[in-house]
Formats: structure tokens, C-alpha cells, sequence
């Protein structure tokens, strides 16, 4: 049955992913008018815009442009950068890396704040500490993100000075400095995110703790900490991982802003730099990886689904 | 003395039993804190059961019932609390224990099964986990012993596939399955006492007398006593030695449990009886007790029942009627348990049941 379940969602994530290629291609033909003279913009020569048309492949059919761009795509060639005479693939591969590690550690710091906060809540429930610890998580979600990361610069970089205010440095050049520098984007993209776990684990371990097996539990003798952490916290982490697995795709937007704000060379920089030029090659190809960061990370967590929960996946 | 109980009776009061006291309860009250004011839901309570007896805690929903047996295992919903009374265990007094040592005997020399087997089984751990983890918790057995201790223990309460049924997750279980992997649960640490929460009410009829022969089996071969908690007078005559009778907080009749089927002595344990089907003279209809149990915020004096009670009188509004000597070991508390001659099941219709019930 598990075998089944597992192969649906598998099936389900290739037809999204073919649907996404789709609107993701058609993206460049939604544009009114030429591609390739949008791209020039007003200093194309028509020599220019019929090399790049050539180029790029528009003088063949709409099927044929989509079956040889998703084609190439599958092998890893997602085109030439327009502007940066790089290949796609080799900018991604430079950018990649940073806003991945940038969303790591905004996923390591929510959870971090998110699941002890949510047990402490649900413990003392109503208590001035569940009072406080909500109140800090709707001032989270409420808060833009940009604002939050100046408002962390203003604090942590430019009046304590503890901290780098921008920039970016590699994990080989300098482990050290390259955390510092991650401390407060990752901060600034997790807090919202904290926040979101938080409220899902809190209500969702507040419902588990007053469920009948808890109290058989207890009628057992087992240790209350025993009971907390091992029989009522699996149950609570269900609907918890699917706000963590759907929101992964916040996280990735959330990146845009946050790599703006600290000017960390992201993917996210490169996206929106790619939708300011008119790079068409860059935007699509940031876009599928995207899409399918998302899409494997909604996969992952149905597979862990069902290791937390036996239930699922299986005819009742 | 032997001559006067019936078939059943006989063989629960076996030869070897021994008569120590296990649980007493005296003067118990449980209180619940509202924004109406504190509910007192057990108010005065004396209970006693002893080795290897089989008591009953009769009453409708919301008499105490179940919150007595929560308050002798420390396991009351909060904001509840025990507001007064002692709980001797063994002969020591349960409420002057700490919260780790109580929680020390649960399980271990007092066990608990619930009326929901459906929902009182934790969702994603397998059974041998669960039990696994009592007797983790109890006793200091290994891993490869604690395995067999928990197949051992499910081939015990009847489950055929013991070593499946261990590595078997609730859902893929039947109810009856689920309630005798409660009670495996539950006698893991071989308790003196099991205190049964309405053990059958959520099974349908073959299981339950499928599950009540198990209980049974328990009391004799095991020596296990039993506060069976319910509001089903015919189970507590398939199984109970005495029964206590339990009315709006208060115990209002307790009785070795043929002289109450012989003669109540309480008009609400008579009107109990009528309610069941069967057990009534059959030419007359079902009966339903009118009214409803009164709030328990600022209990006027006179008797809780008065409201509902045929019999009353005006003595019955203004005078609490004490728990007193009925008879031997027979107690109830009415103002006029002498006066009155209650219906109840006569003990030769009794009999006939038992002789024309399926044979458990």
C-alpha cells in the first residue's frame, strides 16, 4: 500500500513539474510582440534581433522551441545568459549554493526557536510564557521581512557593531566569517517562518495532549517527559511538517527579498536581476530550479509522513 | 452463607481468597473550580475494596464515578483537584505521596482500561512499543525480555497471533483486539488492582462478554481485584462481588450484590434496575428515571435524589440522609430504606437469567 501511496505522489510530482515547464516556456511568448526585440529593447538593430531570434531558436514552432528547450533542460543545458555570456547552468551553479545555504540555516534557526517555544506553550498553556511567546509569533508573521533585516542591521551591525551589515563570504574562503554573515539573513528569512511552526505545533500539540491515549499513557505510569516528547510529540509533528514542507516554497521567495536587503549574490539576486534585463534563458532557468526545489521538498515530506505516521499511505 | 449466592457468586468467592483490605477511600471530595463556582463532583466518599474482590461503581453520567477513580490514581483533568479524604492504598495513604511516587504505582501496582479501546491506544507506535514502554518504565527488564514479556502477555488476555499482534500498529486492529491490548497494557506490571472504566461499553455484545470472561479469568486465576466502573447493572452481576451505587457525588447504596438485586434499598438504585431491559417484570414498560442529575454548585441540604425520587417526602428536602446499616455489609442513604420495599430483580428471575443467558 506504502509502495502505492509513494509512487501516486511520485506521479504527481512529474505532472507538475511538466505543467510548471510549461508555463515556465510560455512565459517568454506571453510577452506581447518579439522576444527578442523585448530583450534588445529600443537599441536592438534588426541584424541584432534576427541573430538572436536565430539564437534562441523562435523562427521554429512553438512545439519544437518547448520539446528542444525542455529536452536540453533535462540534460542540465538550460541556455546562454543573455547579458553575462555565461551559461545558465554555470550561474546557477555559482548562485545556487548561497541561497540554499541561506535558506539551511533560516530552517535550522525556526526550528530552533519554533518547536522548544510551541512545547513550552502547549505545557503552560495560557500562562504568561504562552502569552509572551504568541505575542512574539504574530509580531513575526506580521513583520516584512525587509523591514526586519534593517531594522537587525541597524542593531546588530551598525550601533553594536558585533556583526557584518552586508555581504557575503564562502564556506571554503572563511567558515567563521561566512556564518557571520549569515547570522542575520538568516534571522531576518526565518522569523516569519519560526513564527508559522510555532503556531502550527503549539495548537496541534495542545489538541494531542488532551487525545485518550495521552491519558492512557499517564495511567501507565510513563514519565510526563517521556510523555510529552515521545508520545505526544509525533502525533503534533504531523500537521507541523506540512506547514514546514509547503512553506519551503516561502522560504525560496522569501530568499528574493532577503538577498536584496543583506546583498547576498543568490540565486534570488540573480532572478530578479534576470526579470529587470529581460534575460528570458536566466529568469527560466532559476525558475525550473525553483519549481523543483519545491516540488522534491513537498516529496520528502510525504515520504516522511509516512515514517511519523503508519497510518498513512495504508488502508485503514 | 454459600447457599444464598448464586452460580457466579460462588466461584468469585473462591476458597483462596484472601480478604485484606487493598483500597480504602474515606471521606472523598473532588472538586472542580468553575466560573459558576466549585463543583463539588465527589462529595464524600467512602470506599473500600479488598484483595482479590470484584467492586462495582454504579451510577449514570456525570455521578463521580469516574472522577473517583481518577482521584485515586492522580490523574484528574485539570483544574480538578481532591479537596479532602484519604486514599489508603495497602495501607498508605496515597495523597500524602508525591507526584513521582504516585505516578510510580500507576501502572505498576494499580492499572487503568478505558471505555474508548478505539481511541486509548497511541495512533504511531506499534502495541509491542506501548506495552514495551510499561514495562520499560516499571521494571528492569532488557529488550530481547521485555519482546517476549509483551508476547507473553498478549497470548495472556486471549490474542491468538501474539508475536503480529505485537509488531501491529492500533489502527490494523479490531476493537475487541484493541481493548485486550489495553488490558494487557494494563496488567504488564501484574498490579493488585485494575480499575475498569466502563470496559465494554464501546464494543458490540459478543466482544464484551468476550472481554468481561477475560476480566473474570483475571480475578481468578491472577488474584486480580477489580473497580469495575459502569452504569450497566446486568455487568456487575455477571461479575461483581459488592457493588457501590453512586449518585450526584455521593455513594447513596452499597451492597453485597445479590441482596441489592434481591432488595435495593435506595428508590434510585430500584429505578436503576427498572431501566434495564430484561430485568423488569415484563409486562410492564421500560422504565426512565425522570429529571436530571442536579448541579453540584451550592448543593441545598435534604437529599440529592428528592427531585426525582417517587417516594419523597418532606423530610427528604430539608434533612440529608445519612449512609447507614441496612443490613449485613448493606448500607444505603434514604430516610425511609426500612419503610420502603423497593422492586428489584427478584433472585429467582435472577437465576433464570443466568441460566438462560449464553455462557460467557
Amino acid at each position: 500500500m506504502r509502495a502505492r501511496f509513494l509512487l501516486a505522489k511520485l506521479l504527481w510530482t512529474v505532472f507538475v513539474l511538466f505543467g510548471s515547464s510549461l508555463l515556465i516556456f510560455g512565459l517568454m511568448h506571453l510577452v506581447p510582440g518579439d522576444p527578442a526585440r523585448a530583450m534588445l529593447g529600443p537599441l536592438g538593430t534588426p541584424d541584432a534581433v534576427a541573430a538572436l531570434r536565430e539564437k534562441l531558436g523562435l523562427n521554429d514552432s512553438v512545439l519544437k522551441q518547448y520539446t528542444t528547450w525542455i529536452t536540453h533542460a533535462v540534460r542540465g543545458d538550460l541556455g546562454e545568459s543573455i547579458l553575462l555570456n555565461q551559461s545558465v547552468s554555470s550561474l546557477l551553479a555559482q548562485r545556487l549554493p548561497i541561497t540554499l545555504a541561506l535558506s539551511f540555516y533560516a530552517l535550522i534557526f525556526a526550528l530552533f526557536v519554533a518547536l522548544p517555544a510551541s512545547v513550552i506553550s502547549a505545557t503552560r498553556k495560557n500562562s504568561l510564557l504562552d502569552y509572551g511567546a504568541r505575542l512574539t509569533a504574530l509580531i513575526g508573521v506580521a513583520m516584512p521581512s525587509f523591514w526586519l533585516g534593517l531594522m537587525l542591521i541597524l542593531l546588530f551591525a551598525v550601533k553594536l557593531g558585533v556583526l557584518p551589515v552586508f555581504g557575503y563570504v564562502s564556506l571554503r574562503e572563511d567558515p567563521v566569517d561566512h556564518l557571520r554573515h549569515m547570522v542575520l539573513p538568516a534571522i531576518t528569512l526565518g522569523a516569519a517562518y519560526s513564527a508559522l511552526i510555532y503556531e502550527m505545533n503549539r495548537s496541534s500539540l495542545i489538541e494531542v495532549l488532551q487525545q485518550d491515549y495521552i491519558r492512557t499513557a499517564h495511567a501507565s505510569g510513563i514519565p510526563s517527559r517521556l510523555v510529552l516528547f515521545k508520545y505526544a510529540f509525533r502525533n503534533a509533528l504531523v500537521p507541523t511538517i506540512t506547514v514546514i514542507g509547503i512553506q519551503i516554497g516561502y522560504l525560496m521567495s522569501g530568499a528574493l527579498l532577503v538577498e536584496a536587503v543583506f546583498a547576498i549574490p543568490g540565486m534570488g539576486r540573480l532572478l530578479v536581476n534576470g526579470v529587470l534585463s529581460r534575460d528570458y534563458p536566466v529568469v527560466q532557468g532559476a525558475m525550473l530550479v525553483t519549481v523543483l526545489i519545491f516540488v522534491f521538498a513537498n516529496l520528502a515530506v510525504d515520504m516522511l509522513y509516512t515514517v511519523i505516521d503508519p497510518r498513512i499511505g495504508r488502508k485503514r | 452463607m454459600m447457599s444464598n449466592l448464586s452460580p457466579l457468586q460462588q466461584i468469585n468467592s473462591g476458597a483462596t481468597r484472601e480478604m485484606g483490605q487493598l483500597l480504602e477511600v474515606r471521606g472523598l471530595r473532588t472538586e472542580i473550580p468553575t466560573r459558576r463556582g466549585v463543583v463539588r463532583a465527589v462529595d464524600g466518599v467512602d470506599l473500600v475494596l479488598h484483595e482479590g474482590e470484584v467492586v462495582g461503581l454504579v451510577g449514570e453520567s456525570g455521578c463521580g464515578k469516574t472522577l473517583t477513580a481518577y482521584s485515586i490514581l492522580d490523574l484528574l483533568p485539570k483544574p480538578g483537584v481532591v479537596a479532602a479524604g484519604e486514599i489508603h492504598f495497602r495501607g498508605e495513604d496515597l495523597r500524602r505521596k508525591s507526584t513521582e511516587e504516585r505516578r510510580a504505582i500507576r501502572g505498576n501496582d494499580i492499572g487503568m482500561i478505558f471505555q474508548e479501546p478505539l481511541s486509548a491506544l497511541n495512533p504511531v507506535f506499534t502495541v509491542e512499543t506501548q506495552i514495551g514502554d510499561v514495562l520499560r518504565t516499571h521494571t528492569n527488564l532488557d529488550s530481547t525480555a521485555i519482546k517476549e514479556r509483551v508476547v507473553e502477555l498478549l497470548g495472556h488476555v486471549g490474542i491468538s497471533a501474539p508475536e503480529r499482534v505485537a509488531r501491529s500498529y492500533p489502527f490494523e486492529l479490531s476493537g475487541g483486539m484493541r481493548q485486550r491490548v489495553l488490558i494487557a497494557m494494563a496488567i504488564a506490571c501484574r498490579p493488585a488492582l485494575l480499575i475498569a472504566d466502563e470496559p465494554t461499553t464501546a464494543l458490540d455484545a459478543t466482544i464484551q462478554a468476550q472481554i468481561m470472561v477475560l476480566l473474570q479469568t483475571l480475578v481468578e486465576e491472577d488474584g486480580v481485584s477489580i473497580l469495575l466502573i459502569t452504569h450497566d447493572l446486568a455487568l456487575v452481576a455477571e461479575l461483581c462481588d459488592r457493588v457501590y451505587v453512586m449518585y450526584a457525588g455521593t455513594v447513596v447504596e452499597m451492597a453485597p450484590v445479590e441482596d441489592l438485586y434481591v432488595r435495593p434499598r435506595h428508590p434510585y438504585t430500584s429505578a436503576l434496575f427498572q431501566c434495564i431491559p430484561g430485568f423488569q417484570p415484563s409486562d410492564r414498560p421500560l422504565a426512565a428515571i425522570e429529571g436530571s442529575v442536579p448541579m453540584l454548585i451550592d448543593i441545598p441540604p435534604g437529599c440529592r435524589f428528592a427531585d426525582r425520587c417517587p417516594y419523597v417526602a418532606d423530610r427528604c428536602r430539608t434533612e440529608t440522609p445519612p449512609l447507614v446499616d441496612v443490613g449485613a455489609g448493606h448500607r444505603a442513604a434514604c430516610h425511609f430504606a426500612d419503610s420502603l420495599d423497593l422492586p428489584g430483580p427478584a433472585s429467582e428471575q435472577l437465576e433464570q437469567d443466568h441460566a438462560s443467558a449464553p455462557v460467557y
